[in-house]
């Protein structure tokens, strides 16, 4: 078993499958050895965001190895397997922490998911739906914006 | 505000890379941050990579206009260059004339036509042999970059609306056989560069509005057979050099509708059918000839020269 403790000094006890689902930890633990049991800190996490991760990491821990990669299959955001589709139901504070926290703990495919969620919640919107939906301020100056309004001209609105 | 400030560039590109290429783009209108994380070449290579099918590139041949193709010409230029970099490097033959949708209605609608300018990043397709792009829609100039395409053998971009100069970095092109420029706008004077194109077989400048005389040395294009450019406002005598040109396939010499001198030079070489064609066209050979060009076109070659072979 595996320590580790978040920001907020939260302790999580973890199997070795599921730590070695962040290269992060994993490479840490191959730099410490395996007796040492203190536990790992994870200083930019969370404990209620590691919770999560964890929850994610349990729920793939018996994924098989990734095949290698499908060259002719394309890797879009319409590929998220349906209990990966529950698990980012979430509000858009936690999902851009676990961004984050995946980013940091290099778990690939939790950053993918994490992404590809944002990505078609951006899908399909105009500029100004996805202004309203992230809460974006435009700092553009109106002359700017018309600017930029007349370069995108081709792929706006399609 | 998450994803306009705390989101580093790094994973808002990750985000946007899985959005459509033929759409992202208008989300650089979000904010400052987001539309520097998406004006970036690196960006553009991320999301193509997700959005590209192996086999559209790594193909030696493109036998057609993709969507992702005619894309091409409209993306700003990060995104054609990333385009263009993930291409096999070994890519030989680029097909993007436009074609008819049904054979059968005498070669029209023509489908999947190409709107914009022609990328310069096309310059970077080094062995490329062959880029045929006529019967677009495409504007502008022609970027000098193409000069760059060593390997290249055949440049068809006829029957567009291209215009500006004919670039002189096109004589650089030492393989090219077959430069097909008609049925332009393009305008400015022939660029003598073009002669130093010694495998050039087919030269087509027809419909343009090029201007200006014939520069000096065209008789150094000794592999030239058809040549044409009629239907533009040239001006000046027909060189003398023109009459030494006897490797020419005469009959597709074209040149009427221009501005030439209508008199030939002085000493004008006159056993050749150049020269048959030259007359027929309406030349004189000195000021005041009366020879009747009507009858002239009646006769065979063969009596022309007999005619007109040896006179003074």
């Amino acid at each position: 078993m595996v320590k580790i403790t978040s920001s907020d000094n939260q302790e999580f006890t973890i199997s070795k499958e599921i730590a070695n689902q962040s290269v992060l930890i994993k490479n840490m633990l191959e730099d410490v050895g395996e007796s040492d049991d203190q536990p790992i800190p994870l200083p930019n996490v969370s404990g209620a965001i590691l919770q999560k991760v964890i929850e994610y990491a349990t729920m793939h821990k018996d994924d098989p190895p990734p095949a290698p990669e499908d060259e002719t299959k394309l890797k879009t955001s319409e590929d998220i397997e349906e209990r990966d589709k529950e698990f980012m139901q979430l509000d858009q504070g936690t999902m851009f922490e676990i961004i984050l926290a995946a980013n940091y703990l290099d778990m690939k495919n939790l950053l993918d998911l994490g992404c590809k969620t944002v990505a078609n919640m951006i899908k399909g919107k105009s500029v100004e739906e996805v202004r309203k939906l992230f809460n974006i301020v435009n700092d553009f100056t109106p002359e700017e914006e018309e600017q930029i309004r007349k370069e995108n001209e081709w792929c706006e609105d399609r | 505000m998450l994803l306009q400030i705390q989101i580093p560039n790094e994973l808002i590109q990750h985000i946007f890379s899985f959005i459509d290429p033929s759409t992202v783009l208008q989300y650089t209108r979000l904010c400052r941050r987001i539309r520097t994380s998406l004006t970036d070449t690196h960006f553009a290579t991320l999301n193509l990579r997700r959005f590209l099918h192996p086999n559209d590139i790594s193909a030696h041949i493109k036998p057609s206009a993709s969507p992702f193709d005619l894309l091409y010409f409209n993306w700003p230029d990060w995104y054609q260059t990333a385009y263009i970099a993930l291409h096999t490097k070994t890519l030989e033959v680029v097909d993007w004339e436009a074609k008819p949708a049904d054979k059968e209605l005498m070669g029209w609608p023509l489908q999947n036509r190409i709107t914009g300018s022609i990328p310069p990043s096309l310059g970077s397709l080094t062995h490329l042999k062959e880029l045929f792009m006529g019967r677009n829609l495409l504007s502008g100039p022609i970027p000098p970059e193409l000069g760059l395409l060593a390997s290249l053998e055949i440049l068809h971009l006829r029957a567009n609306s291209l215009s500006g100069p004919i670039p002189p970095s096109l004589g650089n092109l030492s393989n090219l056989q077959q430069l097909h420029l008609d049925d332009n706008l393009l305008s400015g004077s022939i660029p003598v560069e073009l002669y130093k194109l010694s495998k050039l077989d087919t030269l087509n400048l027809n419909v343009n509005t090029l201007s200006g005389p014939i520069p000096p040395g065209i008789s150094q294009l000794t592999s030239l057979k058809r040549l044409s450019f009629d239907s533009n406002q040239l001006t000046g005598p027909v060189p003398l050099e023109m009459g030494e040109m006897v490797w020419l396939d005469f009959p597709l010499l074209q040149w009427q509708a221009n501005r030439f001198d209508q008199v030939l030079p002085k000493g004008f070489r006159r056993d050749t059918r150049m020269w048959v064609a030259l007359v027929r066209q309406g030349f004189r050979a000195f000021e005041g000839d009366t020879t009747e060009v009507l009858k002239l076109d009646e006769m065979s070659f063969e009596e022309a020269f007999e005619d007109y072979g040896e006179v003074e």
